[in-house]
C-alpha cells in the first residue's frame, strides 16, 4: 500500500509537471545562485559523511535550509536569491563549526571545499574566502554586483553600467555586445525576455537602486538563456530580505560646470564650434526604495520609485530636450511553504520627452513630443517537489508604447515651448495643420509634420523542469534542467501626417532668409495602421556534468520555432532552429585556482518585428507638388495655387517581398578561457572568442542596373527604372567573423577593495553591421561591402575599482573607472550621379567599408567619492562624482558623405563633456 | 535512454545542424559573371580634321570609345527586324510613341559618364579612358577642338587645373577618389600608364575591355530545365548578351545616352554658375534605340573556340568568361 501511494504520489508530480510544461511556455535566465559544498573530515581525509548543513541568510526567503552531506561529504543548496550567507556544520564525529561570508550570485554555483575538525577542536567562525576563479563555468562575461554598481562612477543606468564589461563597445543605450549589432542583443528582466519585440534594442529603462546585480554574457552560455547574436544582458532585481530597509537618494548632474573655452582643436585638426557658454547639460535623479518581509521568512517584498529628468541643448538648438521618466517597481516574493515559492513584479516606466528634434533650424512650434513607457508583469511559481528537484514557471506580459506628436501649445511664455496662438486651448495639439520642413537653412516651422502612434506587446510564458545532483553510474553529478518557452508578440501602430501634407520649404540661396521658398509639397494618404505579429516556442534541454571533481562539461541543445507575420497575417519570416552547445572546463590540479575552458555553441536570430514589417504590403502613398522655387511668379505660388504642378505619384502598397528560402541568422561561437589565481584574490585571464555571424537579413534589388561602378541607373528589369523592387534574403555573403581576445586581471573584493583590468585586441570584419543595412540594394557596390565593422576597436583597455578605507565608523569609498578605446574604423562614401537612391547622393564606395580612416584613440576616466555618516537608524551618504574629467571630447561620429575644405570629416557628435554629479543617501 | 545513448543523440543533433548548415544553398543562382567586350580598332580612330585643319591622326585613341552599354536580355535579334543594327527582343508597346520595353535581367557598363568638373565636359568624358589630366586637355582642346571654357570663360589648358577644380568640387585629394583618369594599376607593371585604362589593344590591333556583372541573378530556359533535364548555370540556356557603345557625337563630343538637364548629375552651385553634371539616362537599356545614333557600335558577334561567331552570345555556365564583339556600326 505503501509503495502504491508512493507510486501514485510520483505519477501526480509527474502528471503536474508535464500539463505545467506543455501550457506554459519558457524564458528562464537565471535569477537564482547554487552553493555546492564538500566536507571533509580534517583529522582522516575522508568525507564527511551525514554532517547537519543548515544555511541560513537574511535574503533566504523560506528560512534556513538543513539539509545531510552524502557518502562524498557532498551537500548542494539550490534557488538561492544572491546575497551573503552563513552555514553551520554539526555532526557527531566532527567540531560544530560555521561559515560565515559565503556569496551567492545569480547564475553561478559556488563551489566550497571545507575540512571539519575533530570533536573537541576549538573552532572559530571561518569567514569563506571567494575564490577568484570560477572554475565550472564556461561563459564568456562579466557580472556587475550591487557593490560594484554602487560604488563605481559608470552613471545610475544599467545601460551605462554595462560599458565596464569587456567586448562591450558602442555608445548610447543600446551597447554593441561581443561584436554584436546594436539591435541583436537580448534584454532579459528576472529571466525573461524584455528586449523590444520590434527593434531588437532595449525597451524599458529601469529603477537602479532596484537592481541586485547585472549579467553581462558574451558567449558560452548555456540554452536556458535564449538566443541572441550580440550578447545578453540580464538584470536580476533585488526581491527584499528580513531586514527592512530603506534608501532615499537624490542625484543632481551638471555638464556646464566644465572648463568653459571659446574653441578646442582635435587630435584630427578640426576646431571645434564653442563649448556653449549657453547650452545646458543637466539631469536630476530621485530615488527611493523601501523593501523587507511582511512576513518574516515567509513574504519579501520590494517597491522602487526612480524618477529622471534632464535637460540637454546642444549647442544653439533653442529648444533643449527635455525628458522626465518615473520608473515604478513593485515585487512580491512569498513562500508559504517549503514546496512553493511565488513572486510577482510589476514596473512601469512612464516617460515624456519634449523637444525631440536636436536641430538649430527648428521653430518652437514645429518640435515634436515623445511619450513613451508601458509595464511589464511578471508572475513565477517556483515548485520545490524534493530538494534536488524543482519546477519554475513564469509567465510575462510587457507592453510598450511610443506616441509621437506635436508638443502641446501653451499660453505659458516663460517656457521655450510651442506658443499657443491666441485663442487656442492650453495643451492643444494641432493635427490638422501640415507642419513646413526646412532645408537650405531654413527653418522648420508651423508644426511638428507628422504623428506616430505605437503599441508593442509581449506575451511570454515558460516552465522550466531543474533536477540537481543526478548520480551517474559512471560517476559524478548532473545539474539537469529542461524547459519550454512559448512568446508571442503584437505590434500595432498608427502613422500620419498633420493634415495629410507634408510642406518641405528652402531658402534658394543656402542661409540667406531673404530667398526663403516654397520647395515642394506632399499630399499624402490619410493614416495608416498596421498590425504585425510574432510567435515564438521553443524547448531545451541542458546538463552541466562534473564526471570527476575538477572537470565540467556544460552540454545542451536548443529548439527555436517562430514566425513573423506581415500587417496581412500571412506569414514572412518563419524558422525552426537547432542550437546545440558544448562546452568544458578543467581545472588540472584541482585546487580551485586554474580552469581552462573551450568549446563551440550556436547561437540563433529568431527575428524582431521590425524585420518582418519591412515585408508588409502596406505604405504611404503620396503626390509630389513642385513648389514656387521651381516657378517662381509673383506673387509667388501657393500652395493651393500649384495644385496642377503634379511631378510624381507614388503608390500606396509596399513593393519589398521576401525570399522563399530565406533561413534565420546565426552564430557559431569558439571559446577558449584560461585563467589562474596567481595570488589568493587575484586572477589572471585570457579569453580568446571566436564568433561567425551567417545569413543575416539583408535586402537586395530586383529592379534597378547599375553601371559599373554602381554610381548611376542605366536600367529596370521591370520596366520603371525610378523605383526599387526590394527583396529580403539571407545569403550567405552576408556575414560577420569577430575574434577578441582578453587579457586582464580581476582582484575579487576583499581586505575592502577590489579591482579589474582588461585589455581587448579585436577584429570584426563583414558585410554587414547588422539586419537590413542596405549593404547588398546596389550590386556593383556589394565588392566592398567587406571590411572592418564598426566593432572591430582594435585595442580597448578598461578598468575599474572601489576602495572602501579603513575609516570606521565613518565609512569613506572611493571608486575609479577608466576605458580607453581605439581608433574605430570607417568608411567614405562619394558621389553617385543617380545611384537608385534618388537625383544623386552621397553614398557610394570605392573601397572596402572600414578601410578609410580610423579615428583617433579616445578614453574617459571617472571618480566618485562617498562618505557615509551613522546616524540614528541607519546612515547619512554623500555621493559626488565626475565622469570624462579631462573633458576629452573626441569624436563619436561624422558625417560620413562630407568633409570640410581641409580634407577633414566634419564631426557629428563627440562625447560627453566632463559631468558633475552629487548625491544624497539616506539608508536604514 | 542511457547517458551514453542519450549524448550520442546529441552529438549527432549537432553534427546535422553543423552540416546543415555548412550546404545550406539560398536555392538562387547568383554569380558574379565575367567578360570581355572587344572594340574594333577603328572605333578608336577619329577621322577628319583637326583644330588647325590637319587631318587626325590615324593612332588610334581610346578616348574615341565613349560607355560601353551590357545587358542581358531574354534574347537578342540581329540587325533589320527590331531595328537596323542587332537588338535585344522588345516588350509589347503600351502607349503610342512610346517603344516597348527590353526588360534586361541586368547589366553594367565598360567606363561611365563622369562628370570632369567644367560644364563644357559635361555629357562629353568617360572614365577608364584617359591617362592623366594632360591627356584629357589636349584631347578636348587640340583633338577634338572643342576648348574646355572655366566658368570665367577662360580656356583650360592645363590639366592641373582639371584636377584640382574635380578635387575642390568634389571635396577630394587624390586622383583615386576622382576615378576619371588611370588610377589604379591594373597589369600590376608598377606603372599607370595606357595599361591601366579600361581599354587595351589586343594582338589583333583591336582593343578589349573587361565586364563584370556584380551578383547578377541567373535566368534559364525553365522549359529546357523540365523536358532536357539541364542543369541551370551549367547548361541550360540562359540570358543573351547584348552591348553598345555610345560613340561621342562627331559635332558636339556629347554622348547620346546622357542628360544634363534639372537634378540630373553632380550639381554645381558656385555664384552665378550653377549647372548639373550630367548622367546616364537611367533606361538606356530598356530602350537602346531612342539613344543608339549614327556612328555608334554594337555587339554582333561573340568568340567561340577562336573563331568569331555571327549573333548574341548565349550564356549557359555562369563560370563562362564570354568575349563579344561590337562589330556592327550604326549607319544613318
Amino acid at each position: 500500500m505503501f509503495r502504491i501511494r508512493n507510486y501514485s504520489l510520483a505519477l501526480i508530480r509527474l502528471f503536474a509537471a508535464m500539463v505545467v510544461l506543455l501550457i506554459s511556455v519558457p524564458a528562464l535566465a537565471q535569477t537564482e545562485g547554487q552553493l555546492h559544498i564538500t566536507f571533509s573530515e580534517a583529522e582522516t581525509g575522508s568525507p564527511a559523511y551525514k554532517v547537519t548543513v543548515t544555511l541560513t541568510g537574511a535574503n533566504l526567503i523560506g528560512g534556513a535550509q538543513e539539509k545531510l552531506t552524502d557518502v562524498n561529504g557532498e551537500v548542494q543548496f539550490n534557488a538561492l536569491p544572491p546575497g551573503q550567507y552563513e552555514l553551520e556544520a554539526l555532526s557527531p564525529t566532527t567540531a560544530a563549526q560555521t561559515f560565515a561570508g559565503i556569496s551567492i550570485q545569480a547564475g553561478h554555483t559556488n563551489y566550497l571545499e571545507k575540512d571539519l575538525q575533530p570533536v573537541g577542536t576549538a573552532v572559530e567562525i571561518d569567514v569563506v574566502k571567494q575564490r577568484a576563479v570560477d572554475t565550472s563555468s564556461t561563459t564568456s562575461g562579466t557580472t556587475l554586483s550591487k557593490d560594484v554598481l554602487s560604488r563605481i562612477p559608470t552613471g545610475r543606468s544599467y545601460q551605462s553600467a554595462v560599458s565596464m564589461a569587456a567586448g562591450v563597445t558602442g555608445g548610447g543605450g543600446n551597447k554593441n555586445l561581443g561584436g554584436g549589432a546594436t539591435n541583436e542583443n537580448t534584454y532579459m528582466l528576472d529571466g525573461a525576455n524584455i528586449t523590444d519585440p520590434v527593434t531588437g534594442t532595449f525597451a524599458v529603462n529601469f529603477n537602479f537602486d532596484a537592481i541586485e546585480q547585472i549579467e553581462v554574457l558574451l558567449g558560452g552560455y548555456m540554452p536556458e538563456y535564449g538566443t541572441s547574436l550580440g550578447g545578453i544582458i540580464n538584470i536580476v532585481t533585488e526581491s527584499g530580505s528580513n531586514n527592512l530597509e530603506f534608501v532615499t537618494s537624490v542625484y543632481y548632474t551638471n555638464g556646464d560646470w566644465r572648463p568653459k573655452m571659446d574653441a578646442r582643436y582635435t587630435s584630427d585638426g578640426i576646431e571645434l564650434a564653442p563649448t556653449g557658454f549657453n547650452s545646458q547639460f543637466e539631469s536630476y535623479q530621485i530615488a527611493s526604495k523601501v523593501s523587507g518581509p511582511l512576513i518574516r521568512d515567509k513574504a519579501f517584498f520590494i517597491i522602487s520609485y526612480q524618477q529622471d529628468r534632464s535637460i540637454i541643448a546642444q549647442n544653439g538648438i533653442p529648444q533643449p530636450r527635455d525628458y522626465e521618466g518615473h520608473y515604478l517597481l513593485a515585487k512580491l516574493t512569498v513562500q508559504p511553504t517549503a514546496e512553493h515559492r511565488f513572486t510577482a513584479m510589476l514596473q512601469m516606466q512612464p516617460t515624456n520627452i519634449d523637444n525631440i528634434v536636436g536641430d538649430p533650424f527648428t521653430k518652437a512650434e514645429a518640435q515634436g513630443r515623445q511619450v513613451q513607457g508601458g509595464f511589464i508583469n511578471q508572475s513565477r511559481w517556483q515548485w520545490f517537489l524534493s530538494p534536488d528537484v524543482n519546477l519554475d514557471t513564469q509567465f510575462t506580459a510587457q507592453k510598450t508604447y511610443i506616441e509621437v506628436n506635436s508638443v502641446p501649445c501653451t499660453h505659458n511664455e516663460d517656457f521655450s515651448f510651442h506658443p499657443c496662438e491666441a485663442g487656442e486651448e492650453e495643451g492643444n495639439v494641432d493635427w490638422e495643420t501640415p507642419g513646413r520642413l526646412g532645408s537650405g537653412g531654413a527653418y522648420n516651422s508651423v508644426n511638428y509634420t507628422s504623428f506616430y502612434f505605437d503599441d508593442r506587446w509581449r506575451y511570454n510564458a515558460s516552465s522550466k523542469l531543474k533536477l540537481v545532483s543526478v548520480k551517474d553510474p559512471l560517476g559524478g553529478k548532473h545539474d539537469i534542467k529542461i524547459g519550454v518557452e512559448g512568446e508571442q508578440t503584437v505590434w500595432d501602430q498608427i502613422q500620419g501626417y498633420n493634415g495629410n501634407n507634408l510642406i518641405v520649404d528652402t531658402n534658394s540661396v543656402g542661409f540667406d532668409p531673404e530667398t526663403f521658398t516654397n520647395y515642394y509639397w506632399l499630399e499624402i494618404s490619410g493614416p495608416i495602421k498596421f498590425r504585425t505579429t510574432g510567435s515564438k516556442w521553443n524547448a531545451f534541454i541542458q546538463d552541466s556534468w562534473k564526471p570527476v571533481s575538477n572537470l565540467t562539461i556544460n552540454y545542451g541543445l536548443r529548439f527555436d520555432n517562430f514566425t513573423m507575420r506581415n500587417d496581412l497575417g500571412k506569414p514572412v519570416l518563419a524558422g525552426n532552429l537547432w542550437g546545440p552547445r558544448l562546452f568544458g572546463a578543467w581545472d588540472p590540479w584541482g585546487d580551485q585556482r586554474t580552469k581552462i575552458a573551450t568549446g563551440y555553441g550556436r547561437f540563433n536570430d529568431t527575428g524582431r518585428l521590425g524585420t518582418a514589417s519591412v515585408l508588409s504590403a502596406s505604405s504611404f502613398g503620396s503626390k509630389l507638388y513642385l513648389g514656387e522655387y521651381f516657378f517662381g511668379g509673383d506673387p509667388p505660388l501657393g500652395l493651393l495655387n500649384t495644385a496642377g504642378a503634379l511631378y510624381d505619384f507614388d503608390p500606396s502598397e509596399n513593393l519589398n517581398v521576401g525570399y522563399d528560402g530565406m533561413r534565420a541568422p546565426r552564430v557559431d561561437e569558439l571559446l577558449l578561457q584560461i585563467e589562474r589565481e596567481v595570488i589568493d584574490d587575484v586572477k589572471v585571464y585570457s579569453h580568446v572568442t571566436g564568433k561567425f555571424v551567417r545569413f543575416q537579413y539583408e535586402l537586395d534589388e530586383q529592379n534597378l542596373v547599375f553601371d559599373s561602378d554602381g554610381s548611376a541607373v542605366i536600367g529596370s528589369r521591370v520596366g520603371d527604372p525610378t523605383t526599387n523592387y526590394y527583396r529580403m534574403r539571407t545569403p550567405a555573403l552576408a556575414k560577420r567573423d569577430y575574434f577578441r581576445w582578453d587579457l586582464g586581471f580581476n582582484k575579487i573584493k576583499a581586505r575592502r577593495w577590489q579591482a579589474q583590468a582588461v585589455y581587448s585586441y579585436t577584429n570584426s570584419i563583414g558585410s554587414t553591421t547588422n539586419s537590413n543595412s542596405g549593404s547588398f540594394i546596389n550590386d556593383p557596390q556589394s565588392q566592398y561591402n567587406y571590411g572592418p565593422l564598426n566593432t572591430d576597436i582594435r585595442h580597448v583597455f578598461k578598468s575599474s575599482g572601489f576602495w572602501d578605507l579603513p575609516t570606521d565608523p565613518w565609512t569613506q569609498s572611493i571608486g575609479v573607472a577608466f576605458e580607453s578605446y581605439g581608433g574605430i574604423p570607417d568608411e567614405r562614401l562619394y558621389y553617385g550621379e543617380n545611384n537608385g537612391s534618388g537625383f544623386g547622393s552621397y553614398d557610394l564606395r570605392i573601397r572596402p567599408r572600414g578601410t578609410y580612416l580610423r579615428y583617433g584613440s579616445y578614453y574617459t576616466l571617472g571618480l566618485r567619492f562617498q562618505q557615509s555618516i551613522d546616524v540614528r537608524k541607519g546612515k547619512f551618504m554623500i555621493d559626488a562624482g565626475s565622469t570624462n574629467i579631462f573633458n576629452n571630447r573626441a569624436p563619436e561620429s561624422v558625417s560620413l558623405g562630407f568633409i570640410d575644405s581641409s580634407n577633414r570629416f566634419l564631426t557629428r557628435s563627440r562625447q560627453n563633456p566632463l559631468q558633475f554629479d552629487l548625491g544624497l543617501r539616506y539608508e536604514f | 535512454m542511457n547517458k551514453q545513448n542519450c549524448l550520442t543523440l546529441i552529438s549527432l543533433l549537432a553534427m546535422s545542424s553543423l552540416a546543415g548548415g555548412c550546404k545550406y544553398q539560398e536555392g538562387l543562382i547568383i554569380n558574379t559573371m565575367k567578360g570581355t567586350v572587344v572594340v574594333p580598332r577603328a572605333a578608336a580612330i577619329k577621322t577628319g580634321l583637326d583644330a588647325a585643319g590637319n587631318p587626325l591622326s590615324a593612332d588610334p585613341n581610346i578616348a574615341n570609345i565613349g560607355p560601353v552599354y551590357i545587358g542581358v536580355f531574354p534574347s537578342v535579334y540581329p540587325a533589320n527586324v527590331v531595328a537596323s543594327f542587332p537588338h535585344p527582343e522588345v516588350g509589347p508597346q503600351y502607349q503610342d510613341g512610346v517603344e516597348g520595353d527590353t526588360y534586361p535581367y541586368g547589366g553594367t557598363t565598360v567606363g561611365d559618364i563622369r562628370f570632369a568638373c567644367f560644364q563644357a565636359l559635361a555629357c562629353k568624358v568617360t572614365s577608364g579612358r584617359f591617362v592623366d589630366y594632360d591627356a584629357m586637355a589636349i584631347w578636348f582642346n587640340d583633338i577634338l577642338g572643342q576648348p574646355i571654357v572655366s566658368a570665367d570663360n577662360q580656356n583650360v589648358t592645363s590639366g592641373e587645373l582639371i584636377r584640382q577644380t574635380c578635387f575642390d568640387l568634389l571635396e577630394v585629394t587624390s586622383d583615386e577618389e576622382v576615378r576619371l583618369t588611370a588610377f589604379e594599376d591594373r597589369n600590376g607593371d608598377d606603372k599607370l600608364n595606357e595599361l591601366d585604362l579600361d581599354f587595351v589593344e589586343n594582338a589583333d590591333g583591336d582593343f578589349e575591355g573587361e565586364f563584370t556583372l556584380w551578383q547578377q541573378d541567373f535566368f534559364w530556359d525553365r522549359d529546357e530545365e523540365r523536358e532536357k533535364g539541364c542543369t541551370p548555370g551549367l547548361d541550360c540556356t540562359g540570358f543573351s548578351v547584348w552591348a553598345f557603345a555610345d560613340q561621342p557625337d562627331s559635332v558636339s563630343g556629347r554622348f547620346t545616352a546622357c542628360e544634363d538637364g534639372s537634378n540630373e548629375g553632380f550639381e554645381v552651385e558656385e555664384y552665378n554658375h550653377d549647372f548639373f553634371g550630367g548622367r546616364s539616362v537611367p533606361d538606356v537599356l530598356n530602350r537602346p534605340t531612342q539613344y543608339i545614333t549614327e556612328g555608334d557600335i554594337v555587339a554582333n558577334e561573340y568568340l567561340d573556340g577562336g573563331d568569331w561567331v555571327e549573333g548574341a552570345y548565349l550564356w549557359k555556365d555562369v563560370y563562362d568568361r564570354p568575349t563579344i564583339r561590337l562589330g556592327h556600326e550604326v549607319s544613318p
